[in-house]
């Protein structure tokens, strides 16, 4: 069994001594493990082994986690086709299990596998080993049936690193305290904000969140306020035309010289080597993204420039949300969960992951919560189940504890 | 009709900084190849790139050098190409938001006049790695090497302010001077430290339109720039005059044949923000740092020579011309000679000196103190001319003070009036018919006769003192 979920086992897998010496963690094969196969599942790094490990791998060595081995993932980190890394929390083969979220992919994992799925602040963990196509997105996701070991996982991964210079030392500083401080307790007033409007503009269905949001709204102590993001329903086009474009710039490195996969056709130059060896190493997912993003880089590049205006003004509007209410309540999906082959089109993606790419625009942290998940229970349906709270930046250790308590109230351990 | 060039300059100017501008690997591109490398610098899947301190604290002293203004906010792009001499697909440039804009540099015109031309903005970029080709065996192959990937470049781009290739070597010499004088580069087009691409166009005399440009490039010399952009000038010239159209493209300068010639034009795409090297910020406390770590630069620095050690212009200007020679005439100067002395010593004695040996100042055993010895011993009349040069000579071949060898070799001069009196006889006796020619208004013949002098004293007699002896004893 543990082979049909692992495509690579760790033969030496074993506790050190630390806060995670009992924690078994899996992690995906985008983020780096030194001397492990790290091919982000695309054939483009067929064979890569990585040199180093990436730095929060280190961290949770140190601290006496298990790696126990690579989960499988969708093609550098896009999308869920094929992704095993919740099964091997449900199947009980790991504690904790890493996942890189770009667009959501961790919190839609944890979903759809009945477990949660934690995204933290932008830049509270280290990036540096990360292998994903959007670099002003990615976040090491992390699932777990238990948010304790979400935390302590978090607190273990997170903190500055000299390799990774994009993270903010002050944020970082306030994120850690957070977790050393007590944290708010089950009884303080709790403000919940919901995103007015949050479904017409984007054609989705509310009714299953609604009957959620009244579960919680009967908890003690629990006000739902309504609040206004600008822009929210522009979020997804914003995330496809950034996201494709980052893309198509970081991909460029996979051009089949130094490794990966190399096409074995006779070619005339080394343009129609990387031509067809790129044709013969990406799926059709990532092909049609790193198009689209070809498209708005080279033809509409004024669309790139907008698109980064309306992200910034999302993260202003988002903020200022978070300071009147504690947390914003959303789905962590709404309409149709693309769940087969034909999740290998840019709209299908986009339709799976439109409510949740909004903390990865912002960089805000995000958990989600899992509905009641049955052995018959449908992809979409536990999608549509699940809740995602998104806290302010940096204060992580609030995010999670707040969802230990709303976790409680849904399923009526309050 | 008659035409005029529109000349702009785009020069790469490699950073001497330790290391490579994202990376700790060794900045020494010529080591054996890929031994400086690392996975930031070989681009590899998950690793950050990490701005060197020290790159950008050289780069802002070398555009403070060039009167830059520097941007309190710049950032990084991915330029993206796709070459094998760039294996990630994209090249860290600054080209929305530059480090420096505006600036300009001084030169002199063909007349002789002082010309400013402007700088459009320079900014900091990563080199791109090596291309090695090997056509020798059966299948040609193209080799990379790493070590110059991610080495820091500055690339300053002019506003299109030349008109002619005297303008553009003049510039180059001008910036070269100044970005050496602050340490940060050596500059050297010769050793590829600093690159040049030229773009040119061409319009009617007097008017302010600017036409399709060609960008030239491949001159590794100031005087290919100036050859390649004479001929460019004809080229587009003679084709205009035949009715052919200048398309926009990039030339290739062939030092060999002394043509350009057309070559094909990498693809390039837009640029977008770099998402992981944060944008940076500079604080006016920092750029203060920066400011009083720029050394005194040549121009200053020949005011004060003129005015502090009375030297002539032209003198000042060669005594500052390299920060390091500048240093050496200060230190001599300071050690006791004469700044006049030393300056013109310098320049007609110690430099061809250096040449020949092949020498340069910061290496060569002729020290400040020892230069200085030398050249007080000729301002007391203690050796003449003819020994001091003998005197650097050895200075150059052996230890020891000028005081130790001039008596060593006997190169005192004599000026004692008793063995010069003697001295002085012989030579008239012997001369007889100079000594009529002199007597009958030749003045040509004291010449000579003091040269009999000085070769029957082997080199050693005081000549002030044995003309002064001659006329005294001829009047
Ligand atoms: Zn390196």
């Amino acid at each position: 069994m543990e082979s049909e979920i692992f495509t690579y086992i760790n033969a030496s897998a074993r506790p050190g001594t630390g806060p995670m010496e009992d924690t078994r963690v899996a992690v995906e094969s985008g983020i780096s493990v030194e001397n492990w196969p790290t091919d982000a599942q695309s054939r483009a790094l067929e064979n890569y082994v990585a040199l180093e490990d990436a730095t929060l791998i280190t961290r949770l060595r140190d601290a006496g986690a298990a790696l126990k081995g690579r989960t499988a993932m969708g093609e550098l980190g896009l999308g869920l086709d094929g992704d095993t890394c919740g099964d091997a929390l449900t199947k009980g083969l790991s504690d904790v299990a890493l996942k890189i979220d770009t667009t959501g992919e961790a919190r839609m994992a944890a979903a759809i596998s009945g477990c949660f799925g934690f995204k933290p602040t932008y830049g509270l963990i280290p990036r540096a080993g990360l292998i994903s196509l959007i670099p002003s997105m990615e976040c090491c996701g992390i699932l777990s049936n238990s948010l304790e070991a979400i935390s302590t996982t978090t607190r273990t991964m997170g903190g500055v690193d000299e390799r990774d210079p994009s993270m903010d030392p002050d944020g970082i500083d306030q994120a850690m305290a957070g977790f050393d401080q007590s944290g708010p307790s089950q009884d303080d007033p709790l403000i919940v904000g919901v995103i007015r409007d949050w479904h017409t503009a984007m054609g989705l269905e509310d009714k299953e969140f609604k009957a959620a949001v009244k579960k919680i709204n009967t908890a003690a102590g629990i006000e739902i306020k309504t609040v206004d993001i600008k822009d929210f329903s522009l979020a997804r086009t914003v995330h496809n035309i950034i996201g494709t474009v980052e893309a198509s710039s970081s991909a460029g490195r996979f051009d089949s010289v130094r490794y990966g996969h190399r096409t074995g056709a006779s070619v005339k130059n080394w343009n129609e080597m990387y031509i067809h060896s790129r044709g013969e190493s990406f799926g059709p997912l990532v092909k049609a993204y790193l198009f689209q993003g070809g498209y708005f880089q080279y033809r509409d590049y004024n669309a790139f420039l907008d698109a980064c205006r309306i992200r910034a003004r999302l993260m202003a509007s988002l903020e200022k949300a978070l300071e009147s209410v504690d947390l914003i309540v959303l789905p962590v999906a709404a309409g149709a969960v693309v769940e087969s082959e034909a999740s290998n089109t840019v709209s299908g993606f986009y339709d799976t992951f439109s409510l949740t790419l909004l903390a990865n625009l912002t960089g805000n942290p995000s958990v989600s919560i899992p509905g009641a998940v049955s052995p018959g229970t449908t992809n979409g349906d536990a999608a549509r189940k699940a809740l995602q709270l998104i806290g302010p930046r940096f204060d992580d250790a609030g995010l999670l504890a707040r969802a230990s308590r709303i976790s409680d109230i849904l399923t009526g351990e309050v | 009709m008659k035409y005029e060039a529109v000349i702009g300059l785009e020069i790469h100017i490699q950073l001497n900084s330790a290391t490579k501008i994202f990376c700790d690997c060794a900045n020494t591109p010529g080591d054996d190849p890929n031994t400086n490398v690392c996975p930031v610098c070989l681009w590899l899947p998950g690793a950050l790139p990490v701005l060197s301190r020290e790159v950008l604290e050289k780069a802002t002293i070398a555009c403070l050098s060039l009167n830059c203004e520097i941007q309190s906010e710049s950032a990084f792009d991915q330029k993206v190409y796709y070459y094998p001499d760039l294996p990630k697909g994209f090249q860290l440039s600054q080209a929305h938001k530059p480090l420096a804009k505006k600036g300009w540099v001084e030169i002199q015109d063909e007349q002789g006049r002082p010309k400013r031309l402007r700088l459009h903005h320079v900014h900091m970029e990563e080199d791109v790695a090596k291309l090695v080709h090997e056509t020798e065996g059966r299948v040609p192959i193209s080799l990379v090497d790493f070590n110059r990937a991610g080495t820091p470049l500055i690339e300053v781009v002019t506003e299109p302010d030349f008109r002619s290739p005297h303008d553009a070597m003049e510039f180059l010499k001008a910036i070269r001077n100044q970005v050496r004088y602050t340490g940060c580069a050596e500059c050297s087009m010769e050793s590829g430290t600093m690159r040049c691409d030229a773009n040119i166009s061409i319009r009617p005399e007097g008017s302010d339109q600017l036409n399709t440009k060609v960008e030239v490039k491949n001159m590794n010399s100031i005087h290919h720039v100036g050859d390649a952009i004479a001929y460019e000038i004809k080229r587009q010239i003679d084709a205009v005059n035949n009715n052919e159209p200048i398309i926009l493209h990039t030339r290739l300068w062939d030092p060999e044949k002394r043509v350009t010639t057309a070559m094909r034009a990498k693809f390039e795409g837009p640029c977008i923000p770099d998402p992981s090297v944060p944008t940076i910020v500079l604080d006016d406390a920092w750029l203060e740092t920066m400011k009083s770590r720029l050394p005194e630069m040549p121009a200053q620095k020949v005011k004060r020579f003129v005015q502090d050690y009375s030297l002539t212009h032209d003198e000042a200007v060669l005594m500052s011309s390299e920060r390091g020679l500048s240093e050496f005439f200060e230190s001599v100067v300071t050690h006791g000679a004469p700044p006049r002395m030393t300056a013109g010593w310098i320049a007609t004695q110690l430099l061809p000196a250096l040449k020949a040996h092949q020498q340069t100042l910061a290496e060569t055993r002729v020290t400040p103190q020892r230069f200085a010895s030398l050249i007080q011993l000729l301002e007391k009349d203690e050796i003449n001319s003819n020994s001091a040069k003998s005197v650097l000579e050895k200075l150059f071949e052996m230890d020891g003070t000028p005081e130790e060898i001039v008596e060593k070799f006997g190169f005192r001069q004599v000026s004692d009036a008793a063995d010069l009196a003697k001295l002085v006889d012989q030579v008239l006796s012997d001369n007889a018919s100079a000594v009529e020619n002199y007597k009958n208004g030749n003045k040509k013949s004291m010449g000579f006769l003091v040269g009999q002098a000085m070769k029957a004293s082997r080199g050693k007699a005081n000549p002030k003192l044995v003309q002064k002896m001659i006329k005294d004893l001829l009047a």
